[in-house]
């Protein structure tokens, strides 16, 4: 995970791999409970914004749920909700702060998203499995075009 | 990219076809797609990935499929036309072939039909050439290449009782022929694999009932249904139009007037029929939809047991019915007619009662040699 967003952004901006942080996710607001637990997405960022203020953050998480669907839709919206019922654990590589009103241009690029109140964040949703069946690239080349989508509307 | 037979791997198969156009976000969904037949099931799990009901993914898959390369659908398909199971270089599974072809084919047919409308401009001209071709070696009496794009002329979507004259939906806007010699809608185009399936009348009827099913379940389009059958039939992208008409004479379908591609194929039957409604339906609709079967059966009904030749001279005189062993066996695999040794033609109890709720015709069966009474004289040789 750490490659493909290393990958990402050397391909929006050269020599920034090291922008890549790890990160992990344990608020119950945003992810959810697991069992008694906050439930845990545990992944890699980069902000690009500090290199290129034209772009934002981008993401990538590994998580698993226990969430009922609704508890899942209440968390994430039915979208989101719909895609892990049946992909989980899951990996989700994502950008932010997309308004819920650009859904429509999302779905057309053949994105899905979470959605957190009016805001939506567009992503793809893969299996371990595809994860490692397709080449590092082209998770990198849709990390790219995640970055631009966000950029041209989301912005 | 030029594909070769050494690096037909799917996934640079899939970057032929996406060329320069599709996203890597497209290209997974292409990927994705391809991992999956045109079943139901298909498309839950393409839901699950994306979270968005089937009508979206629909969408999303039609859009995908009009952006692909029109240089790469064609190179893929000419690669997959030679490429055998047994091919060394064959890295794909009989799965992965059929999905891919089916996509490509349906991707051709969408891109075919929007360079109709100008809506985009890939190179048709080479394609339907090569369709052209194709036919011209399959069958004398195959259809002109636009033919499958055409679209349905109005028809009336309740049989008469008084005619029995069909047009099926790829003649009526032809025109119409100038002899009563000319073989145009004809059946005896109807596709090979139907043809095969009929020497095993359950089978015939049963798949008739799966396609019903399917149709029933949810709108499909034209395009669709193509797709469908060259999964399930593995029918040619020649045949498409041939199904079509087939399955109007059947009454399995209702004619269409809209876009040729968008367009929706409506069922005409109830998705609950038993398999003896389902026959009794198909056969009723295939006496009044097609010219001259209910002469063909009346005949059969007072003469019983007759010769093809036989057949031929007392319903139809000397007006010579080019499909007309295409008719016996579909009403054999309907249960009106049986086939006997020495082949000789009878008609069954149900065929008798089917020609019971038929208009009379008083055949001068006296008189083999002589003309037949028409009804009309123009009325019943449209498509003959």
């Amino acid at each position: 995970m750490r490659l493909v967003l290393e990958e990402t952004v050397e391909q929006i901006v050269p020599n920034s791999r090291v922008i890549v942080k790890k990160h992990v996710w344990r608020n119950a607001k945003y992810v959810g409970m697991s069992g008694e637990k906050v439930a845990i997405w545990r992944g890699w960022s980069a902000n690009l914004r500090m290199l290129d203020p034209r772009f934002g953050a981008i993401y990538i998480d590994y998580a698993e749920t226990s969430n009922s669907t609704s508890e899942n839709e209440q968390l994430f919206g039915f979208a989101f909700s719909e895609s892990i019922k049946l992909i989980n654990p899951f990996i989700f590589l994502f950008v932010t702060s997309c308004s819920i009103k650009k859904q429509e241009e999302i779905i057309a690029a053949c994105f899905t998203f979470r959605q957190i109140n009016a805001t939506i964040h567009p992503g793809i949703v893969t299996s371990p499995k595809e994860f490692f069946d397709l080449p590092l690239n082209q998770w990198a080349n849709i990390g790219s075009e995640l970055l631009y989508l966000q950029h041209s509307i989301c912005g | 990219m030029i594909v070769s037979q050494e690096s037909h791997s799917i996934a640079t198969l899939l970057q032929v076809l996406a060329g320069e156009q599709l996203t890597s976000a497209e290209l997974l969904f292409l990927t994705r797609r391809l991992s999956y037949d045109y079943s139901a099931t298909a498309w839950v799990m393409l839901s699950a990935f994306y979270g968005h009901n089937e009508k979206i993914l629909r969408d999303i898959e039609r859009r995908v499929l009009m952006r692909m390369s029109f240089e790469g659908l064609k190179q893929v398909r000419a690669l997959l036309s030679d490429l055998t199971d047994s091919h060394p270089a064959s890295s794909l599974t009989a799965s992965e072939q059929s999905n891919l072809n089916a996509l490509v084919e349906y991707a051709l047919l969408l891109q075919t039909i929007a360079q109709s409308r100008h809506e985009k401009h890939p190179d048709p001209a080479s394609l339907l050439a090569d369709t052209t071709r194709r036919r011209t070696s399959k069958s004398k009496t195959a259809r002109p290449a636009e033919s499958p794009l055409a679209p349905a002329p109005a028809l009336p979507t309740e049989p008469s009782a008084r005619s029995s004259q069909v047009i099926p939906p790829s003649v009526a806007n032809k025109k119409q022929p100038s002899t009563r010699h000319q073989p145009d809608g004809t059946l005896s185009d109807c596709p090979s694999v139907i043809m095969t399936s009929l020497k095993q009348p359950e089978t015939f009827l049963e798949g008739l009932v799966q396609l019903n099913d399917w149709l029933t379940e949810s709108p499909r389009s034209v395009g669709e249904l193509r797709y469908f059958m060259w999964q399930k039939w593995r029918s040619s992208y020649a045949d498409l139009q041939s199904a079509l008409d087939l399955l109007y004479a059947l009454g399995v379908i209702a004619p269409s007037n809209a876009d040729p591609v968008e367009a929706i194929v409506r069922p005409t039957l109830a998705a609950d029929l038993s398999i003896r409604q389902f026959r009794r339906a198909c056969a009723d609709a295939f006496a009044h939809r097609v010219e001259g079967n209910t002469r063909l059966l009346s005949a059969l009904d007072q003469l019983n047991e007759m010769s093809p030749n036989r057949i031929q001279r007392v319903a139809f005189g000397d007006v010579p019915v080019f499909d007309l062993i295409t008719r016996l066996t579909l009403w054999e695999a309907l249960g009106v007619v049986q086939h006997q040794k020495k082949d000789q033609w009878t008609i069954t109890q149900g065929g008798r009662d089917l020609v019971m709720t038929l208009p009379s015709l008083g055949l001068m069966i006296a008189d083999e040699q002589g003309p037949v009474p028409l009804e009309t004289d123009d009325d019943w040789l449209n498509v003959l």
